[in-house]
């Protein structure tokens, strides 16, 4: 903790040590009664009173915290151990506008304390207040005239103009900035490199270009790093292109493998050269330069790219000389096929041929050869990759038979390749150089998978991978699709543990959390996906708390270039998706849990959802995920379509959020008298599911089949679970049943008539036996049924027993006028279909777990043949982890069928 | 061929092809942004022509008088793109922003099992300063050496003369 270090006064330290220490070892109850024991002798301690406060705090007792907190901050403490362990409870607290009006007052009282300023300061900036920022940093620098108080003003100055309309930042608030600086630089006051990087972003802002390269050519230069770089980078800005290519010429003779230099070069140099001059000067470059550097072979591609039509003829030939040289000399880097793949659509597919053919007679492995050595061997994978890249692995090039040949090809490649690279001859850090093989063969099965919805491709696949993961058990790579694969068939308990090995954490939950997290409820495996919810979440929060933190960091080391960039890392993980979406799946996992109409409502308290405010910010969610980390060698597309399809997907996730974050909605409306949110939520629901949904669910049909596994190498997790919430009417049935609510006090007859054949709340057939399977699709019924009618159940739960005093409550209204016999009927024929309601979900409650019972006795079924390079080990591996997998999930679907029984018994009644 | 540059907030999200191997250590996000925030000139990303990152340093400059020096906190690059001469160029660009604050040596702490790390650092011309007894956690305790290359402002490579005897983790400093 920071205030260790500040106590100043001793005979305050040597008593109040003890309480730091047990808060700092996270022992809140010793530090409580370590407090009180101080207290008892100094009552009025501040510093010892707020340590009380936070220790109670972090006990959870939030209003008594708070009690102490007021009246300490009502004595306007100045001394610093104090303020510093104010700061901390605050911030615990979530109060950070306390901080700064604890400091306010304290600076106040004291004037002319620095600390206590540089403290106020602080604050501000961890509530983004820049104005304040602004004006507390220039009163520091009147009290004390140093440059970083100055330079403090002029970036909360920076950063008013950032966060302010264009018109205001270029017309007002920038020069001023400016004017700021060069206040300084007339007065050759300017000290530190950071210094003058602010006054050039100032400029930048502004698009000074000429007044950015007068300072890059005036004394105070010597500041700064990289000179000749930012100049070219500015002459290429005011498109002085020849000077820039000039410039850029001579960087590239300095350091002739910086790939930037060289495209900036081009940009440059076309804009007034013929292409072979530029080609000469490449070819320069290269004759003069050592063995191995990279960058000016490349170059030429991207002279060709840039210069050239693709149609063009003598380009074409060109290309193919220089992808041929390429790889003849760069052949076995693993860089070789992500360089050439930026060039690959220069190509005609007459001229992708004659680039293979010429690679391979080089290689020199026919189709029944094998490689000799791993360098061979590792120019043969390079080569295979790129024939994938150029679509050599699908239709219409490879039809299913090309490819089944192809993948058992692959796996004897795979075979006799580890046999080049035992493992004891190998880094235990290193990827085995055989690998690629059997990603290859992995990405072929999974194609098959999807043409011909046959799982023993996937159980194929898994065994490879496994095998793979034994002989190399560094390789990420393998991983990740050993994830995808298990996912795809359903198999959540093989999955964890394959994902396990990654070690994903801290940011990675975020950037990868998509690779597994969001399928695990819908697959059943509640447990697993509560923990994991859980533990994303706390990493989310935290890092909120942490974030301010960060900021003052960058204004103390006189960072200023990080300042915007680290408000930005702020803003995006506070708006990530998969932080939205992990909120809501937690919530509505919870609210599955509970038993009784009084857990509900308490639940739905502790979460603070407000029905009629919808408390996501849709337009500033930030899609976080690192879609790239999955290799694929996909077919490049001719309009360079994303493969990957980033965009559609998250749509999807936008569209799942939504359709889910409404259904939370419609529940804490159930619970409140707010009838008419309930009907607006419940439109916007069917609407969401008639008309948006629909759209971008189209996007990932193939052939018009609607419901077939996608193409897509990522994990599909939104798209996967909007069609399920889409297509199992789950969507449907719950906007129906919250607009019938919203008109009367009681289901209609059309919705009961809803719940009565709406498949969400019914199961898919049991599994074939004896067969592969993927059980991904009966899964995601049996986990939407159970969450369906658990939902379903806590809305009329909620619903019933609210509505029950509002409906006496008309019956005094109405007084004695109207007969008290109608409403008695009215009320019987409630109770009755309340009750009606309730015995059907009950059966389909008990339908569900006798479903999971009977499917709890599977027998997994793999159809693994051990002479099929597969060794018992493996196979028992997969067997063994699949069918924890379905136990798992099934009863973990079971144990939910009691609470919601529980939940009905009292509808019924 | 890359492209050198600094490493940004942004990069955090993407470096996942580098940090997933099990050599390199993903830290919570604090430890990060401590470095960006004190010494953004130390984090350089090395990043190929299609945008991948492929490796990334982490440094920074510390010490008092002629202890004043630039030190390596982290260097790594991705399994896909090792051989190609990666790490030497990153450790060249940071003893470059080393020379420009002027440091007399830089330093770095290396695993004594890591025998194809530590051939790299000798083969850049660094030399084992002086081992230090059970500096990494784990089970067991591993040693770690302190290995040093003086720089320009360290004329008689004073920096560079090796310790006679190890030392413990408390007496580094």
């Amino acid at each position: 903790m920071a205030s260790k270090t500040h106590v100043d006064n001793t005979v305050n330290e040597r008593r109040l040590r003890p309480i730091y220490d047990w808060l700092d070892n996270g022992n809140n109850k010793k530090a409580l009664q370590e407090a009180d024991k101080v207290l008892k002798k100094h009552p009025s301690n501040q510093c010892a009173r707020v340590l009380k406060a936070l220790a109670l705090l972090r006990l959870g007792k939030e209003s008594e915290c708070q009690i102490i907190m007021d009246k300490v901050r009502s004595e306007i403490p100045c001394e610093d151990s104090t303020l510093q362990a104010m700061t901390i409870c605050y911030r615990e607290i979530h109060q950070p506008d306390k901080i700064s009006e604890v400091y306010e007052a304290a600076a106040k009282a004291d004037p002319n304390n620095e600390e206590l300023l540089t403290h106020l300061f602080m604050s501000y900036v961890r509530l983004g207040d820049y104005k304040k920022q602004q004006q507390t940093a220039l009163t520091l620098y009147k009290m004390k005239p140093k440059n970083p108080y100055y330079f403090w003003a002029v970036m909360s100055t920076v950063m008013q103009a950032i966060h302010s309309d264009q018109k205001l930042a270029k017309g007002i608030i920038l020069p001023l900035a400016e004017r700021m600086v060069l206040k300084l630089v007339r007065e050759g006051k300017m000290e530190a490199e950071q210094e003058v990087q602010l006054y050039l972003m100032i400029l930048e802002l502004q698009d000074k270009n000429e007044e950015i390269l007068n300072v890059l050519s005036s004394p105070l230069a010597s500041h700064l790093s990289y000179v000749p770089q930012q100049k070219a980078t500015i002459l290429l800005k005011l498109e002085r292109f020849p000077e820039a290519a000039n410039a850029y010429r001579e960087l590239i003779k300095k350091n002739n493998d910086n790939w930037a230099f060289y495209q900036n070069y081009l940009l440059a140099a076309l804009k007034f050269q013929q292409p072979t001059e530029c080609l000469d000067f490449l070819n320069n470059i290269i004759n003069t330069s050592e063995k191995g550097i990279r960058a000016p072979y490349l170059a030429r591609l991207d002279l060709l790219k840039r210069a050239y039509d693709s149609e063009d003829v003598q380009c074409n030939l060109q290309a193919v000389n220089f992808m041929h040289q390429y790889f003849v000399q760069f052949g076995e880097k693993g860089c070789v096929v992500g360089d050439l793949r930026l060039y690959l659509n220069l190509l005609t597919s007459k001229m992708k041929f004659e680039l293979f053919e010429k690679i391979e007679k080089d290689v020199g492995v026919t189709s029944d050869e094998f490689p000799t050595t791993v360098r061979q061997m590792q120019r043969h994978i390079h080569l295979e990759q790129l024939r994938r890249i150029c679509g050599f692995h699908h239709p219409p090039l490879a039809d299913r038979n090309k490819q089944e040949q192809l993948i058992k090809r692959l796996c004897d490649l795979y075979k006799k390749g580890i046999e080049l690279c035992p493992m004891q001859d190998r880094l235990p850090t290193d990827f085995c150089p055989a690998d690629p093989y059997i990603l290859l063969a992995t990405h072929l099965l999974h194609q098959l998978w999807v043409d011909t919805s046959d799982a023993s491709f996937l159980y194929k696949a898994m065994s490879l991978l496994e095998h793979g993961l034994l002989s190399s058990p560094v390789n990420f790579h393998i991983k990740i699709l050993l994830v995808r694969i298990y996912l795809e068939a359903g198999l959540v308990v093989a999955a964890d543990h394959t994902f396990a090995l990654l070690d994903v954490k801290h940011l990675q939950l975020d950037s990868l959390g998509h690779l597994y997290a969001p399928l695990l409820a819908p697959l059943g495996n509640l447990p697993l996906a509560s923990t994991t919810l859980d533990h994303t979440a706390k990493f989310f929060i935290a890092n909120y708390k942490d974030s301010a933190d960060h900021l003052t960091f960058a204004y103390k080391y006189g960072s200023f270039i990080k300042i915007q960039e680290f408000v930005e890392l702020r803003e995006r993980l506070d708006n990530s998706f998969h932080f939205a979406m992990t909120t809501v799946d937690k919530m509505l996992l919870d609210l599955c849990w509970c038993d009784s109409t009084a857990s509900l409502i308490s639940t739905l308290n502790s979460m603070h959802i407000q029905p009629h405010l919808d408390t996501i910010r849709w337009a500033s969610l930030r899609d976080n995920r690192d879609l790239e980390v999955v290799r694929g060698w996909e077919p490049l597309h001719q309009n360079e379509k994303d493969s990957r399809m980033q965009e559609e997907t998250r749509v999807c996730m936008l569209r799942l959020l939504a359709a889910r974050n409404a259904i939370l909605r419609i529940l804490a409306a159930s619970a409140k008298s707010s009838s008419n949110f309930l009907s607006q939520i419940s439109t916007e629901l069917k609407e969401l599911d008639e008309e948006i949904i629909p759209k971008i669910l189209q996007k990932f049909e193939t052939d018009g089949k609607r419901n077939r596994p996608c193409k897509i190498l990522v994990p599909l997790d939104a798209v996967e679970r909007l069609r399920e919430a889409h297509y199992s009417e789950q969507l449907r049935t719950i906007a129906c049943l919250a607009n019938s609510l919203s008109q009367s006090s009681y289901p209609d007859f059309d919705c009961i008539q809803m719940l009565q054949t709406s498949l969400c709340l019914q199961t898919l057939p049991i599994p074939e036996r004896d067969t592969p399977i993927s059980f991904k699709n009966f899964l995601f019924r049996a986990a939407t049924c159970s969450e369906s009618l658990a939902i379903i159940s806590a809305i009329c739960s909620v619903y019933a027993v609210k509505s029950k005093p509002h409906a006496s409550q008309k019956k005094n209204k109405k007084k004695c006028n109207k007969k008290i016999e109608s409403n008695m009927i009215n009320e019987t024929n409630e109770t009755k279909v309340w009750r009606e309601v309730a015995v059907l979900l009950s059966e389909r409650v008990q339908n569900l777990d006798a479903v999971l019972t009977e499917f709890e006795k599977y027998e997994l079924h793999t159809d693994l043949d051990e002479n099929d390079h597969v060794c018992t080990t493996i196979m028992n591996r997969i067997i063994k982890r699949g069918q924890a997998s379905l136990r798992q999930s099934c009863r973990s679907l079971k144990s939910r069928t009691q609470p919601i029984l529980r939940l009905l018994s009292n509808l019924k009644s | 061929m890359t492209t050198l540059r600094p490493f940004t907030c942004n990069d955090l999200f993407r470096f996942n092809n580098v940090n997933l191997d099990p050599l390199t250590e993903t830290y919570g996000l604090s430890f990060y942004m401590h470095y960006l925030a004190h010494w953004p000139e130390y984090i350089q990303v090395a990043e190929s022509p299609s945008g991948e990152i492929m490796g990334y340093i982490m440094g920074k400059a510390e010490g008092h008088g002629e202890n004043w020096h630039g030190h390596v906190t982290a260097l790594t690059v991705s399994p896909d793109y090792r051989r190609l001469g990666l790490a030497a160029m990153l450790m060249k660009f940071l003893e470059e922003v080393s020379e420009k604050k002027q440091a007399y040596f830089v330093d770095l702490f290396v695993r004594v099992s890591n025998k194809v790390a530590i051939t790299m650092y000798q083969q850049l011309g660094y030399i084992v300063y002086r081992t230090v007894l059970e500096y990494y956690n784990g089970d067991p305790d591993e040693d770690a050496y302190d290995m040093r290359k003086a720089l320009s402002r360290d004329v008689n490579k004073k920096s560079m003369i090796p310790l006679t005897h190890p030392v413990r983790p408390e007496e580094v400093d």
